[in-house]
Parts: C-alpha cells; sequence; structure tokens
C-alpha cells in the first residue's frame, strides 16, 4: 500500500483512513507494506501483520493539506509539492524492488501516490487498486489541471477504483469519464469508541459552536461565522469556537472583527488527534458548512461524541449519517435558524445525540476494512 | 354467516409552511395564522392529486358497485375534519361524491375527532368532547348522516376511550385486534370492552385488511398477484359474526396505484364475495348493534400504526412529546381568543404533524419518511415547534 499521510501528524481523512484502513486489513489477515514518504513526527505500526517504510529524507515533503501560503491563498498545497509525488514514486519503485518481497496487489491513495502506484504496478504486473478521498475539483476552487491530470489517469488505470462517497463517485464519472463497472463506494468509518460522550447538561455558561477543519474555502469556514453573526443578533450567551488552521486565518480574523463578533469567536489553531477527541463533547453543536466535501469524517468524530450536527448537504458523510440536520453551505439564513433550533429546544438536541450515538456504532472502521477486502477478493478471484 | 364490515378511512392532512427561526425571530410572519402556517398551494396540489387518483375514480366505481348489487353491496366511510376542510377549500366535486354515496342509504359514515388530533389524551377533557361534537355535527349536516359508530383518530383505543365514547352515545367504536387484546381469540365477533355496558368494539382483522393495504402489489409475497376471487374465497373460510377490514381509502390509486390492478380488484371484490352463499356485506352501524361475544381489556393505548400498534408513531419520543405538551398548554388561551386563533390551534393539533417527526429506524421509519414531506424528522420537528413558539407568542407568551 503507498499512503500519504499517518498519525499522528495528519492534515486530513487520508491520514486517518490508511492508518484505519491497515489496522482492520490486518486483522483481517492481510500482511500489508505501508510505503509513505518520511513523516514528521515517530510513527509506529499497529499490528504485526502491518509495516512501515518510509522513504526519502527531506527530499519529500509531506502534508499534502498543509498551510504554507506562498502559493495563491487558497491553494492546499505547499510550495514545493511540484515534483515531490515523482520523487516519491522513484522511491517507492526503488525500495519495492530492493525488498524483493511478492506481493499480490497494489493500493493507492488519491493523485499523492497515483505515480507511485503506476510505476509499482508497472513494475509487479499486479492489479491496482485506487482510493480516492477527495479531488482536485473539492480541493481547489480553481482547479489545478496537472493534477486534476494525474487522478484521470490514475481512475482509468486503476483495475477498481474505490470512492469515499456516492458523491465522489459521480464526480469521477462525470469529470473524468470513469467506468461505473470499475468505481465502487466505501465509506469512511469511525472508531466511535475512543470519543468522549456530551453531557447533556451542560457544565458551560455559555452555548458553544464548533467549526473543525482546515481553514480553507473548500471547508466553508466563512460562512460558519456569517451565522454565527445572525444567531448572535437574537441571542447572546453563544460562543463559536474555530478549531484548525489554514491559508483563509487572517481572512477570518478580519471577518470576525467587521461583522462585530470577535467577542465571541474563539480561533483555537490546530488541535492535535488526542484533544480532538475532547473539544466535540464539550460543544451544544457541530457545524460542518463544507462547500464541497468528498466524505467528512469530523461529522462522525462530533457524532460518536453526541453532538448535534448541521452538515452540509454536499458532503459526502450525508449518505450514511442520518440523524443530522442538513443545511445547502450558502444557506447562512437556515443554517443560523438551525443552530438557534438546536440551541432552543434540547428535546432534540437529545433525541438526535441519542440517535447518533447509535448510529455511528454501525459505521465502524472494520466494515470499511471489510468491503475494501472483498473488493481485493474480487480482483484476485478469491471468493 | 359472517359478515364483510368494510370501512375506508379519508383523511388529508393540512400541511404546514416552512417557517425560519430567524425570519420568526425578524418579525417577518403574516399577521393571519392561517396564512403564515399552513401551506395552502402545497395542500391544494396534493389535494387534486389525490382528487384524481384516488377519491374521484374510486367513488365513481363504488357508487357503480351499490347500484349494480342492489342494496347487498353496503360499506361505511369514516372522513375527518381537516379532510372535509380541504373539501370545501379545493374540492366541491369530491364532497359531492361522498353526498351521492350517502344518498344510497348503503353507505355509513363514522364519527371522530374533527381535527384527527390526539385530544383523547389531553388534560382538559373537555376538548376532546368538543371535538367529536364539531365532527358529528359536520357528518349530520354535509352527508344526512347520523354516525352511530365512533373512531378515535389513527384508531387509537382504550378501555377508557371506549367507554366515553359510550358516554357520547355511539354504540360502536373502532379497535385494532392486536394480539395483547384477542388472546387468541378471533378478531371476527364483537367485544364489549371492560368497565363498558353498551357500546362494542369492531376489531379490525389487521392481517386480511393489510394484505389489501400494504402487500397487494408487493411481488415478493406469495400471494402476488392477489384477485379478488382468491381474496373472497379466504374471506368465506372465515368463521365469525364480522370480518373488519379497515382501509386507508388511498390504497385505491395512491398507495396502490392503479398500474397494480387495484381498481380491477375492487371492482370484482362485491361480486366474487356475495357468489359465496355464506358472506355478505354489512355497514359498521348495522353491526354495532349486534351482541358481544366476549370482553376485551386493554388499558394501554393501541392503535393501528406501525408494527407496534400503540402511540409510539406520534409520542414515541420527546421531540414529538414536546410539542404536544406545548400545544396543549395553549387550549386555555386559545380557547379564550376564539375565532380564527381557535381554529389554527385545533388545526395544528392534527396528529400528522407529530407523526413526521417519528425516529423509529427499521420498516416503520420508512412508511413515515413515505408520508412526509420533511427531509427528515429533525427539520419536521424544527418547523412544527417553531410554529408553536410563533402562535405561543401570538397569544401573548402564554
Amino acid at each position: 500500500m503507498l499512503g500519504w499521510e499517518y498519525p499522528p501528524s495528519i492534515t486530513g481523512g487520508l491520514g486517518v483512513h490508511c492508518f484505519e484502513l491497515v489496522s482492520h486489513l490486518a486483522a483481517l489477515g492481510v500482511v500489508v507494506d505501508l510505503y509513505l514518504p518520511r513523516q514528521r513526527g515517530k510513527i509506529s505500526s499497529p499490528h504485526k501483520n502491518v509495516r512501515l517504510i518510509e522513504l526519502g529524507g527531506n527530499t519529500v515533503r509531506v502534508g499534502a493539506y498543509g498551510n504554507i501560503i506562498s502559493m495563491p491563498l487558497d491553494s492546499n498545497y505547499p510550495s514545493d509539492i511540484v515534483g515531490t509525488t515523482d520523487e516519491f514514486a522513484k522511491l517507492a519503485l526503488a525500495s519495492v524492488r530492493e525488498s524483493n518481497v511478492h506481493y499480490d496487489l497494489v493500493h493507492c491513495h488519491d493523485w499523492l501516490t497515483i505515480p507511485a502506484g503506476l510505476m509499482v504496478r508497472d513494475f509487479l504486473k499486479k492489479p491496482l487498486v485506487l482510493t480516492i478521498h477527495s479531488t482536485e475539483f473539492d480541493r481547489n476552487p480553481v482547479p489545478w489541471n496537472w493534477i486534476s491530470d494525474i487522478e484521470s489517469l490514475g481512475v482509468r488505470s486503476a483495475q477498481r477504483t474505490i470512492a469515499v462517497s456516492g458523491r465522489t463517485r459521480a464526480h469521477l464519472m462525470e469529470k473524468y469519464g470513469a467506468d461505473s463497472a470499475k468505481v465502487c463506494v466505501i465509506h469512511n468509518g469511525i472508531d466511535s469508541e475512543k470519543y468522549v460522550h456530551r453531557q447533556e447538561q451542560s457544565p458551560h455558561k455559555e452555548k458553544l459552536v464548533l467549526f473543525l477543519g482546515r481553514l480553507a474555502h473548500q471547508k466553508g469556514p466563512e460562512q460558519f461565522l456569517r451565522a454565527a453573526k445572525r444567531v448572535l443578533d437574537h441571542q447572546r450567551n453563544v460562543r463559536f469556537l474555530v478549531v484548525g488552521d489554514g491559508p483563509l486565518l487572517p481572512r477570518l480574523l478580519s471577518l470576525a472583527i467587521e461583522l462585530g463578533i470577535s467577542d465571541r469567536v474563539t480561533f483555537w489553531g490546530f488541535v492535535p488527534e488526542n484533544e480532538k477527541l475532547h473539544i466535540y463533547s464539550h460543544c451544544d453543536a457541530y457545524v460542518m458548512p463544507s462547500v464541497s466535501e468528498p466524505f467528512g469524517i469530523t461529522a462522525l468524530e462530533a457524532m460518536a461524541s453526541g453532538t448535534p450536527c448541521i452538515l452540509s448537504k454536499t458532503s459526502g458523510v450525508t449518505e450514511v449519517a442520518k440523524n443530522c440536520l442538513v443545511v445547502d453551505f450558502w444557506d447562512v439564513d437556515e443554517m443560523a435558524s438551525q443552530l438557534l433550533a438546536l440551541l432552543r429546544y434540547p428535546s432534540m438536541s437529545r433525541v438526535m445525540s441519542q440517535h447518533q450515538l447509535v448510529e455511528v456504532r454501525a459505521l465502524g472502521w472494520r466494515q470499511t476494512a471489510e468491503k475494501t477486502l472483498r473488493v481485493y477478493n474480487e480482483i484476485l478471484g478469491i471468493i | 354467516m359472517a359478515s364483510i364490515c368494510m370501512y375506508f378511512q379519508v383523511h388529508q392532512p393540512l400541511r404546514l409552511r416552512k417557517v425560519q427561526l430567524l425570519r420568526m425571530l425578524s418579525g417577518g410572519m403574516p399577521s393571519s395564522p392561517m396564512d403564515a402556517y399552513f401551506n395552502r398551494e402545497l395542500n391544494e396540489q396534493v389535494f387534486r392529486k389525490v382528487a384524481q387518483k384516488c377519491y374521484l375514480p374510486t367513488n365513481e366505481l363504488l357508487l357503480k358497485l351499490v347500484e349494480e348489487n342492489g342494496g347487498d353491496f353496503r360499506f361505511s366511510f369514516s372522513l375527518t375534519g381537516v379532510f372535509l376542510e380541504q373539501c370545501r377549500m379545493f374540492g366541491s366535486d369530491v364532497l359531492d361524491s361522498f353526498r351521492k354515496l350517502a344518498d344510497t342509504g348503503c353507505v355509513d359514515f363514522l364519527a371522530e375527532t374533527y381535527y384527527h388530533s390526539l385530544a383523547s389524551f389531553y388534560r382538559d377533557r373537555q376538548e376532546f368532547d368538543r371535538q367529536v361534537a364539531m365532527h358529528h355535527e359536520a357528518i349530520k349536516s354535509l352527508l344526512g348522516v347520523t354516525p352511530n359508530v365512533f373512531r378515535n383518530t389513527e384508531s387509537i383505543f382504550s378501555n377508557e376511550i371506549a367507554a366515553r365514547a359510550e358516554a357520547m352515545g355511539y354504540s360502536g367504536i373502532v379497535a385494532e385486534g392486536t394480539e395483547a387484546a384477542l388472546s387468541g381469540r378471533s378478531p371476527n365477533f364483537l367485544y364489549r370492552p371492560r368497565g363498558c355496558n353498551r357500546i362494542n368494539a369492531l376489531m379490525r382483522n389487521y392481517p386480511l385488511s393489510d394484505d389489501v393495504g400494504y402487500r397487494f402489489s408487493s411481488r415478493a409475497w406469495k400471494e402476488w398477484p392477489l384477485t379478488a376471487e382468491k381474496y373472497a374465497a379466504w374471506l368465506a373460510n372465515c368463521d365469525g359474526q364480522c370480518i373488519n377490514l379497515f382501509l386507508d381509502f388511498e390504497t385505491f390509486g395512491e398507495h396502490q396505484w392503479s398500474e397494480t390492478g387495484i381498481f380491477s380488484f375492487l371492482r370484482h371484490l362485491p361480486s366474487e364475495c356475495l357468489s359465496h352463499p355464506n358472506l355478505n356485506f354489512r355497514m359498521a352501524r348495522e353491526v354495532a348493534e349486534w351482541d358481544a361475544r366476549g370482553e376485551i381489556d386493554v388499558h394501554a393505548p393501541t392503535s393501528w400504526a406501525d408494527n407496534e400498534r400503540d402511540l409510539s408513531a406520534w409520542l414515541g419520543n420527546d421531540m414529538q412529546r414536546a410539542c404536544f405538551d406545548e400545544l396543549q398548554s395553549l387550549g386555555d388561551s386559545a380557547m379564550r381568543q376564539g375565532g380564527e386563533t381557535l381554529s389554527a390551534w385545533r388545526l395544528l393539533q392534527s396528529s400528522d404533524h407529530l407523526y413526521y417527526l417519528c425516529t423509529k429506524s427499521l420498516a416503520d421509519g420508512d412508511v413515515h419518511k413515505y408520508f412526509s414531506h420533511y427531509q427528515n424528522p429533525y427539520e419536521g420537528f424544527i418547523n412544527y415547534m417553531n410554529i408553536i413558539q410563533d402562535f405561543k407568542s401570538r397569544l401573548g407568551g402564554v
């Protein structure tokens, strides 16, 4: 398997997915070598069946969705991303060739590892599975052609493409002309046991409303602040938490001042995984106003904490999460109205919270891994 | 000899407008509560659609069948007051078609709560009595029939409700033939609810009713396709006094589309049944006068909804109970104001508004979703609660 990120240093769903996937595949008896660019922090294998192989020194810049802002403000890429994917491909090929291991198939994730996946596949002459966690059209308001070209090539070359949602699958068919028979949907999961449950009686004097995600256009933080303003026009004892880091931070700081709500908004910055487990449980509502969200694992995290959610209709997670409110990402009046309702009508928070906790239990990573293994078996002709 | 007692439930909810909390708090609501809350355009559209697909063609066929069989084909209807209101607004032709059936003398009409409400559970017991009296008068004046069988909203039944219906002078009451109530006995007999002296319970034979109402078009069902001949043979095999087939009227043409063959089934049903010498048709008012053969004892209310056949379709979660309690608590003020305010309060009591908020998953959830115009129960709750809160503020913040 070819990955890009791995906990603890992750910037998006890809890193969580790879970690959980290899852990659960291993438990199902699959032996996995996961090749990765060298990570910033120390990483360790979750299971004896999983070998982590880090490649390169500082030549490969990790942080697929980092926040270096020398590129246009809305860009999600570090300035030297160009070339790093090819560099990783060469290192991966060399390492696979040297290892002399007999692999049955190659599985790569997103455009970052497509060049590597193709090179390794050509060398091993084994089937290639590609998981698409997001497309360039989701990530950037103005897509980079050379990236979408790589995605298109990957989708057309892989024996099977796994999309993390029906929405993403539809994009792959629409934008890249992917063959519908070769693209399947396997939703992301959640390790719901890890999350701290929200108390019905909040210990906080203020109501807390959470945004958690990269501060980039795709995630809709501006709509969050505009909805916050409308809520605060009618109810003052509410604090809005913005958790995360990203290129839009300066713009968001100015916007909060401009809207006259800077005393009611807290910019928390980046939060590591272990702290994230607690944050949701302190909040009265979680809002995910993404413009375009292929899946949206954070929604499952909030649900696993029993925190009522308002989710953008343009998010893949709404295909599996039914006990949530949904809203058009641009409709800040409706978003604010839903928030006010959640804050005013405790019976709804209670019912939603109870049902969410039940719902997420059926959405484990184990199921994601089982479905992925079924794809492997199909391709390899194992019944 | 068993008598077939068919009754069709006719109801059409008055759907609510989308009321956004932000707009409400900003003072942007229309001054008339009726205009502010009820979605006239949507309701008219749905009513006319159902009229074309179900009410008009089915009534035309039923009238023909009554005439053809010279009084041997008889049945009953229960029309809610909310439905009658919509006939007044959008469908005098529909009301006329019911009137023609009433005029044959072979068609009975049941009594119920005018507003299709859960008023039988209100602390103020008089509101229930008032709504039943309103409905009784409406049926008398619009259709010329004096009801003598009572059907509580959604067939909600208990000993206590039966006693109240008896006190109002009714001879019969509709109940769901649940296993708990019958404990192994057949639903095809009349039973006396415990604590009552005169009133008889007509127990819905739900397996046979649901064969038509739910399973008729299901190709996964081993009896598909169901013909009138086959069904009549099943009925002829039943023993008992009366086989109570209680159906949602929209079974004909709406839940079961015309393409499923439901009209052809109905077309042939009377003659197929009457070809069996041990079967005849009777109206609910006739059946109710016969002697009861046993007693039933129902403390916890039953209904005809969902697999549970209890109140959980309307009062199963905290959101539903919050809306129910809040609206009920506004009764005294609404009553004092009267007029349009009182009408709005009562129309808001329709059990449909609570039904949309049901969060039961599995098979029943799908049925709730089929009937709902909301994306999910939460959206439904917000809208309904927003309206209740707006109504409350109009009453001057009770």
